[in-house]
């Protein structure tokens, strides 16, 4: 092994020295651990927000009413529909004696409304609701955990969909280009006139509104902006040197587009990925703040808003909901950062 | 009155980094005598454009520092001055012409109101007298019709043509020192003897002093008065032009005066198997008009050639831009769509279809000119060696596969610590050298090699031609060598071909060619490329 020059990278692969590059970058790398840990934390929202205990030890015996469903009779009770858990008289059968419970960090689910609250909703913070209720008595962390956790899960589906379409179009058309690029970019063009506010607000008068018909609608226009860039970098690439070489070497057409070409076409790709994440979360929370988006029960970031504007005097609604969505989109910029520097080969 | 007309002392630039100060130029002293030829040589990153460039102050000054030095000129020291009275000085009194007069013209106005412009500027003259200069500085320039001419957009006229309106640029104001930073390195050879010619024509005349950069070392032969060698950033020596020549002290110019590439002809065995063998060879470009797109015409890019290669021979194919030689290359392979017989041993590749083509194409490999753009800039050394392998001989386990590119880049003379690096963290010969390596791996029977030293210095040049010719003779290559340059195609075939106009205007054994040329085209070629 030599020692000059650069020698300190040699045993590393170019994994590795993307790894180095991110890390190098401070924001970037404390984000993405402030991030991931909240969104690891969220993913486990039922174990730590949850109006049903986890664990329960009923005489002798193991029931977990956050997984399962049981009967009131179950614990002795008198009703045969589900055991309502905050129930005083519940609470006194599942402690009594023996028996214990294992309770989540939080009493309250995204729509368990506090019936026993003696302030009128939505109700500012107290002890038993950290950062208040929402107009319908629903605990508002609980709310916030819940819709950031939607909001990122729809974020990366909608994100993946569109770059992954995107890709596709921009690679298919920059690398064969001639006739196919022609018919296709023309048909790009009528379909992104289409107005997209109308259709999603004639579509969620037509279907059911959820949470997948929202991702094929907004996928189905959003691949259009990268997909432009896309295809500009794949015409320019494939005039290259190096595609040629490969080309040379036997390459079929796929392997060139995959290994030689989309290497050096992401940097569009890249870049406004942070940007495209983010702006998924604003659309996500602006369809719901004008009430076209999830069904109403789903929590919402967007609908926390709206409520926020509704009753304006409520400041933990519109300021709490602000600050997760502000930070947020600030960790997912950071880290979108810090990947553009760790995607630079060129840098050290 | 003494006749200096410019003073550089102890000049010092540095380049302020990131990474730290990079001293560019350490202390260079040199001066220009009034209606004298200076010429600063040096290889790439010697610092010689740097130099230029801070005469006139041209740097950012965000970027550059001067630590040190002074520059004499007009009893005032430059290094002094304000940016209003340098602004008096540049294009005035000393004006300069740059490497590539494509991007140094703009090129969304007429070249005429470029030349106007600085006439305007500096003489404060009126549109009318300013055109009517433009046009005598186009005429005195050597471009035909130039009533015509000045209207003309920067991409209308040949490369000839923008470098000479380039000079015409520069020499509206009657400067006293024109700084020609590579005027001739972008054109062809031919055109090349023409405007050095031009230029001292144009300096006989107006008595002005020029100072020539360039890396070509033979190039200032006979243009030069007086010549600086330069070299990381120093003057090495500096001389009398034709004292240098002959008795060259130091030992980088004695380096760089036996950079010519000797000759390296690989011996071959006479009577040995034809590898490829080609007949009739036509590639012809439509040319469309209208909304339909009728064919109105072609442009005859190669047009009836015939080619044969023979096992471990090279075969020279000269010629300068635009006459097809790459292009007659690229249809030899199959990369460019092309009618005619081409036979690659028993296969008659002609009417091979790509999917067919594939297996083949590992025999038949290539080398560009550029080694910045033929490696792809997100793979490393090691993905870009080793893709071939994996795609031809699928057999080899990952150790296997990592032997022979050890093993491979050492032959091109590479260790083991560049597998895990990236094409930019080396230098242009290095870059070459992976290339060659990309090519060798794969066992091949024909390389083709498209300008592979142009792009490069000439020391560099003679490494990169001298490792060719060792793995021609190791591997029992051939070579299609296609250049514009004949002291390489000299240096290295066997047999050349001279193109123009996508025709062959002469062919044969290289010293037959070369050394007693018999047309009028070739001969030309010989005397613009070997001054002697």
């Amino acid at each position: 092994m030599n020692s000059n020059g650069i020698s300190n990278h040699v045993h590393l692969s170019p994994g590795q020295r993307s790894w180095l590059r991110f890390k190098a970058n401070r924001r970037g790398y404390i984000s993405l651990w402030l991030f991931g840990i909240l969104f690891v934390l969220s993913l486990f929202a039922e174990v730590l927000f949850n109006d049903k205990p986890l664990v329960v030890n009923y005489q002798d015996e193991l029931f977990f009413p956050f997984l399962i469903t049981y009967p009131e009779t179950t614990f002795g009770g008198d009703f045969d529909t589900e055991a309502d858990y905050s129930d005083t008289y519940v609470r006194e059968l599942i402690t009594a004696g023996n028996n214990w419970v294992i309770d989540p960090l939080i009493h309250y689910s995204y729509n368990t409304i506090n019936f026993r609250s003696e302030l009128p909703n939505p109700a500012p913070p107290t002890s038993q609701n950290l950062i208040g209720t929402d107009d319908r008595g629903r605990d508002v962390f609980a709310r916030l955990v819940y819709g950031f956790r939607l909001s990122v899960l729809f974020a990366f589906a909608l994100t993946a969909l569109g770059v992954a379409i995107g890709i596709l179009t921009g690679a298919v058309q920059g690398y064969f280009s001639g006739r196919l690029d022609l018919i296709m970019q023309r048909l790009i063009e009528v379909w992104a006139s289409m107005p997209e506010l109308y259709l999603l607000i004639i579509f969620a008068s037509i279907f059911q509104p959820s949470i997948w018909l929202l991702i094929i609608l907004l996928s189905m226009f959003g691949w259009m902006g990268l997909s432009d860039y896309v295809r500009a970098e794949f015409l320019r690439g494939r005039n290259m040197d190096y595609v040629r070489a490969a080309r040379a070497m036997g390459l079929s057409d796929a392997a060139i587009m995959r290994d030689h070409l989309l290497p050096n076409s992401l940097t569009p790709v890249i870049t406004f990925l942070p940007f495209r994440i983010s702006g998924s979360i604003l659309a996500l929370t602006s369809l719901d703040f004008l009430g076209l988006g999830v069904p109403p029960t789903t929590p919402s970031l967007g609908e926390l808003l709206a409520q926020g504007k509704e009753n304006i005097e409520a400041w933990w609604l519109s300021l709490s909901t602000f600050i997760v969505l502000v930070g947020t989109l600030m960790l997912l910029i950071f880290i979108g950062e810090a990947l553009r520097e760790a995607m630079d080969t060129r840098k050290h | 009155m003494s006749d200096k007309l410019i003073q550089v002392e102890n000049l010092k630039v540095t380049f302020k980094t990131q990474g730290g100060d990079i001293e560019a130029v350490r202390g260079v002293s040199f001066d220009i005598n009034k209606s004298e030829n200076v010429a600063i040589v040096g290889e790439s990153g010697s610092g010689k454009s740097v130099t230029a460039l801070s005469l006139l102050k041209l740097h950012d000054e965000r970027q550059v520092d001067y630590p040190d030095g002074r520059i004499i000129y007009n009893k005032q020291d430059l290094m002094l001055a304000s940016e209003a009275d340098m602004r008096q000085v540049r294009g005035k009194d000393i004006s300069m012409i740059f490497q590539e007069p494509m991007t140094s013209l703009n090129p969304v106005y007429p070249v005429g109101v470029q030349i106007e412009e600085s006439l305007k500027l500096h003489k404060k003259m009126d549109k009318l007298t300013a055109r009517n200069i433009a046009i005598e500085a186009l005429n005195r320039v050597g471009i035909r019709e130039p009533q015509q001419k000045i209207d003309s957009f920067p991409h209308m006229l040949s490369g000839g043509q923008r470098q000479r309106a380039m000079i015409a640029m520069a020499l509206a104001c009657d400067p006293v020192l024109l700084i020609a930073d590579e005027p001739t390195t972008a054109l062809d050879v031919t055109v090349q003897q023409q405007i050095l010619d031009l230029l001292k024509d144009l300096q006989k005349e107006t008595g002005m002093s020029v100072l020539l950069i360039t890396h070509d070392l033979n190039l200032v032969r006979r243009f030069a008065d007086r010549v600086c060698v330069m070299h990381e950033g120093e003057i090495v020596e500096q001389a009398v032009s034709s004292e240098l020549f002959k008795h060259p002290r130091h030992e980088y110019t004695q380096y760089l005066l036996d950079s010519e590439p000797e000759s390296r002809i690989a011996e071959i065995e006479p009577g040995i198997n034809t590898v490829i063998e080609a007949e009739n060879i036509r590639v012809y470009f439509p040319v469309r008009k209208g909304f339909f797109k009728r064919k109105v015409d072609e442009v005859k890019a190669v047009d009836d050639i015939d080619v044969e290669l023979k096992q471990g021979e090279t075969l020279g194919i000269v010629g300068e831009s635009g006459s097809g030689k790459t292009t007659l290359g690229m249809a030899l392979l199959r990369m460019q769509d092309s009618t005619g017989r081409i036979r690659f041993r028993d296969h008659m590749i002609s009417d091979y279809r790509e999917q067919q083509m594939r297996p083949l194409r590992r025999f038949i490999q290539i080398v560009f000119q550029d080694p910045f753009s033929s490696l792809s800039p997100r793979m490393t050394v090691e993905q870009i060696v080793g893709e071939g392998l994996k795609l031809h001989y699928p057999e080899l386990n990952k150790a296997q596969r990592y032997d022979r590119i050890v093993t491979t880049l050492e032959e091109v003379g590479l260790d083991e610590g560049t597998l895990w690096r990236y094409p930019h963290e080396f230098s242009g010969g290095q870059r070459q050298r992976i290339a060659v390596a990309r090519t060798v791996i794969l066992e091949p029977d024909v390389i083709l090699l498209d300008e592979p030293t142009s792009a490069l210095d000439v020391s560099v040049q003679k490494q990169v031609l001298s490792l060719l010719s060792e793995l021609q003779v190791k591997h029992k290559l051939s070579y299609l060598f296609i250049s514009h340059d004949l002291r390489v195609i000299r240096a290295m075939s066997h047999r050349v071909i001279v193109m123009r106009d996508g025709k062959i205007v002469e062919s044969g054994a290289v010293e037959d060619v070369l050394e007693n040329p018999q047309q009028e085209y070739t001969r030309e070629l010989a005397r613009a490329t070997i001054y002697y």
